[in-house]
């Protein structure tokens, strides 16, 4: 018990310490000592990711390290799936549509909301940046998604977030979709006067509200 | 007792007060610059501010009924002294009750040009009319123009028509006509008025408006003015002034007006300080960034702020002053500047102008260094340029501390690398209350050499300096303490103020990167790098370039070359050659969008690091470091494209 622990430290350090050949090297050392991967996972590298998060709110992480983090956690995810029984691999958490709204072009971080997430359990499908409306709808009925997450980084193209939630009710599929909102300029406030279901500041906040957003979806659909 | 915040403008200050407690309080404690005469007693009226939202603030007190004029009431004006704050709060200082001026700088390098202005004066002498010869009043001036001095195939304006004939015959028949580019009469003057021939040159910056009164036939500069752009209680930035403007003609026009209002405030002091008549000035030349150049313009910007940010005109303009609003003579013309792109505006052309990198044989490289930092890079061959998205760091704003270049602001810091002792000099030698943008610059490059932050700008929290602490979770460095500040509080610089400034000179470098690599140059192909821009002017350079904020070129290099754009506009002013050459420059500059580049990413996060991740490109600073023992044991991570 006290080995497995240490494995799931040494997950969680080397995820803090965006350091991809130590995340890799923990994992193995995880598979070698026999712990369930999906337990090294949600105990080992999501406690990391979450502590770069907390490091990124008090401002001693900035953006390189949210990116690298996300980028180790994204490897050593991938290393420890392989050991999965196909029998035992979970159903994703959700489908999560991400992308850059129409008028923006920056897109470094819905990129790393989509690694975190991805890392994290949900099935992702990051469809690049100035995406119109339609598009956004269109490639969430293709893949059946249960969030669209809209990002941007500017001011200008910020209305584009509240026409995406507009089409969406005007196609009469607001119970079918959740909506997230994300980007420099976006606050709580703008969520709410929009109509979105969820905003992060962050990309690791993200991924917990993503989590919050699947609860209240599944709870509503099965009541 | 409940906190509200309160932020005064144009100074961009914020603070948390106690509820309850009255602007004069609030501007005592963060050192704000405002006129108090009387003490706060509410017997001179100066302490005059303006609340558009006055939704939580005290109401108005029978002693500013009593000092302020009606018109002014209406107008938002309220006396700090007499006016308490209960919730957030938003306090504009006017121009009028400000003492100390902010640093503006507006000097720039002096490029000599021979003076071609396009407006020019001919005295005539004309004879009148007889029985034999009854040609009209126009006839008669305009023959004198073609016989007098070749000018062929002239309009004449029409306001100046109807009041001629009288003009005519009180001045004996001897007037002096103001031509317009060969091409029009825009005014007639009695006598011989042809030395009195001025112009209005104006640079309209983001933050500031510089203006200039010029002497077209000698070239020379009169008198220089400035002035805080009026536009900014619209927004500190280009994009929110972008997406006020784009929510209808009426924004868009609100937008126009401000600005006009600070150009005719500046030239009427220029003319106050020159004895120039408005009437005696007859051309304008404007330059700005592409967003100030369309809302002076009046055009809709919208889609400026839509990639890809496609302009509404890019040639250079002439409209008539009074279209415009702008009080010169009033058949006075307004020139602007062409652009290059969407975010490489007219200023960015003046700048190249000024500094004449299209004559020399090895590539210049200029940094015009702003909220939105315009790069140039080329020679007498080739020119490419770029825009950064450098934010507001460098003016102040998103710096707990931060605050424009004014009296009191910290304008240069140094740590001694060994003592880890600070020391610190503001601007008019003042009690320090904030700190500006060429002191944030030297602030990162300074705690490295001291070992207080890592190549990564976090703070190292094994270090044991009262000067280091934790406040409400945030790991802080006191530059100042409170018993040296105006606010009686210390100033300090926070981690998350690092990131941002780091973020400002990584967005800097990597445009650098980007038009290196279009190029196919590296830094040693660099002949000379000019920081342009009222603010570089400050900046230490060698402070900027162990930040990484561009690459490592030979400090005897690099040069600040001042207010280049202002420099530009001068030069357009009085010399049509000079114009011709900008219509080239915006021609022959190719704009590179950074975002589309596939490396944009990898280089950007790389150069979040100070001075970069790739180290090995900074030996002279890796040197400087391992000799003070600051040398990294575990180098920082490359991001690979």
């Amino acid at each position: 018990m006290v080995e497995k622990e240490k494995i799931f430290e040494k997950l969680a350090k080397a995820i803090v310490a965006y350091d991809t050949d130590k995340a890799l090297a923990a994992a193995k050392e995880a598979i070698e000592a026999k712990i369930d991967p999906l337990e090294a996972i949600q105990k080992g590298l999501a406690p990391g990711i979450k502590e770069v998060g907390d490091l990124f709110e008090k401002g001693e992480y900035a953006l390189p390290f949210v990116m690298l983090s996300a980028d180790a956690m994204e490897a050593a995810t991938n290393y420890l799936k392989g050991y999965i029984p196909k029998d035992k691999i979970p159903a994703p958490l959700g489908t999560y549509v991400i992308g850059v709204v129409q008028g923006d072009i920056h897109d470094i971080g819905s990129k790393i909301v989509g690694t975190i997430l991805e890392s994290s359990g949900f099935k992702v499908y990051h469809i690049g940046r100035d995406i119109p409306v339609e598009k956004f709808i269109e490639e969430a009925e293709k893949v059946g998604a249960d969030i669209i997450g809209a990002s941007t980084l500017m001011t200008t193209t910020m209305i584009e977030q509240k026409f995406l939630v507009q089409e969406i009710e005007k196609r009469g599929l607001r119970r079918k979709y959740k909506v997230m909102i994300g980007g420099g300029p976006i606050t709580a406030s703008w969520c709410e006067e929009i109509g979105a279901d969820a905003y992060a500041a962050d990309a690791v906040s993200a991924l917990e509200e993503a989590k919050r957003v699947m609860k209240s979806k599944n709870t509503t659909n099965t009541s | 007792m409940a906190q509200v915040e309160i932020t005064f403008q144009p100074e961009g200050k914020r603070a948390k007060v106690e509820s309850g407690c009255t602007i004069l309080e609030a501007v005592k404690l963060l050192g704000v610059d405002l006129t108090i005469v009387c003490g706060g007693e509410g017997r001179c009226g100066k302490c005059k501010v303006i609340i558009e939202d006055q939704n939580c603030i005290s109401s108005l007190s029978d002693i500013e009924r009593k000092l302020l004029p009606g018109h002014l009431i209406s107008a938002g004006y309220r006396l700090a002294c007499f006016t308490g704050v209960y919730g957030p709060t938003t306090v504009r200082i006017p121009e009028e009750s400000r003492t100390g001026k902010q640093r503006l700088q507006v000097e720039g390098i002096d490029t000599r040009v021979v003076p071609d202005p396009t407006v020019r004066k001919f005295f005539l002498k004309m004879t009148a009319p007889t029985m034999d010869d009854i040609r009209s009043d126009i006839d008669r001036l305009l023959e004198a123009l073609a016989s007098g001095f070749g000018l062929k195939a002239i309009r004449v304006s029409y306001n100046v028509i109807p009041f001629l004939p009288s003009l005519l015959r009180e001045n004996n028949w001897k007037v002096t006509a103001v031509v317009w580019n060969g091409e029009k009469v825009i005014a007639v003057e009695g006598g011989d008025t042809v030395d009195r021939n001025f112009g209005y040159a104006i640079d309209i910056g983001t933050t500031k408006l510089a203006g200039y009164l010029l002497d077209l036939r000698k070239g020379k500069v009169m008198a220089v003015e400035s002035l805080m752009n009026p536009q900014i209680p619209f927004g500190e930035d280009v994009i929110t002034r972008i997406t006020h403007a784009g929510k209808g003609k009426k924004e868009q026009g609100e937008l126009q007006e401000a600005v006009v209002g600070g150009l005719n405030k500046m030239l009427e002091r220029l003319l106050d300080k020159t004895g120039v008549k408005p009437e005696e000035v007859y051309e304008t030349v404007a330059v700005g960034n592409t967003a100030m150049h369309h809302l002076f313009l009046n055009l809709c910007p919208k889609f400026l702020g839509l990639s890809p940010y496609p302009p509404v005109i890019k040639k250079g303009i002439n409209v008539k002053a009074r279209e415009l609003g702008i009080k010169i003579n009033q058949n006075g013309n307004v020139y602007v500047l062409p652009i290059i792109a969407g975010f490489v505006g007219a200023d960015s052309v003046a700048d190249v102008l000024a500094t004449e990198i299209y004559k020399n044989d090895e590539p210049t490289l200029t940094i015009d260094v702003g909220t939105n930092t315009e790069i140039i890079m080329g020679n007498k061959e080739w020119m490419i340029g770029c825009s950064c998205a450098s934010g507001p760091a460098f003016e102040g704003a998103h710096i707990k501390h931060g605050m424009r270049a004014a009296t009191g602001a910290i304008e240069r810091v140094r740590i001694d690398p060994v003592t880890q002792e600070v020391t610190y000099k503001t601007i008019d030698n003042a009690k320090p209350c904030g700190i500006c943008g060429s002191a944030i610059v030297d602030v990162p490059g300074e705690l490295l050499k001291a070992g207080i932050i890592d190549v990564r700008g976090i703070f190292n929290q094994a270090l044991s300096t009262p000067r280091l602490r934790k406040s409400e979770g945030i790991w802080e460095f006191v530059i100042a303490w409170k018993d040296e500040t105006a606010m009686g509080k210390d100033v300090v610089v926070t981690q998350k103020d690092l990131g941002e400034i780091q973020l400002a000179k990584a967005a800097i470098y990597t445009g650098v990167a980007i038009l290196m690599k279009e190029a196919k140059i590296t830094e040693a192909d660099i002949e000379k790098v000019l920081i342009a821009g009222a603010f570089g002017f400050y900046i230490d350079p060698d402070s900027a370039r162990i930040i990484g904020m561009y690459p490592e070129i030979p400090l005897s290099k690099v040069k600040a070359v001042g207010n280049s754009a202002g420099t530009g506009a001068r030069m357009a002013l009085v010399s049509r050659k000079a114009r011709q050459t900008c219509n080239q420059i915006s021609r022959d500059v190719k704009y590179v969008e950074l975002a589309n580049d596939p490396v944009f990413q990898s280089i950007y996060m790389n150069a979040y690091f100070l001075p970069n991740a790739e180290l090995n490109k900074w030996p002279e600073t890796c040197g400087l470091l391992k000799r003070l023992g600051r040398y990294p044991e575990t180098l920082p991570p490359i991001i690979q494209s």
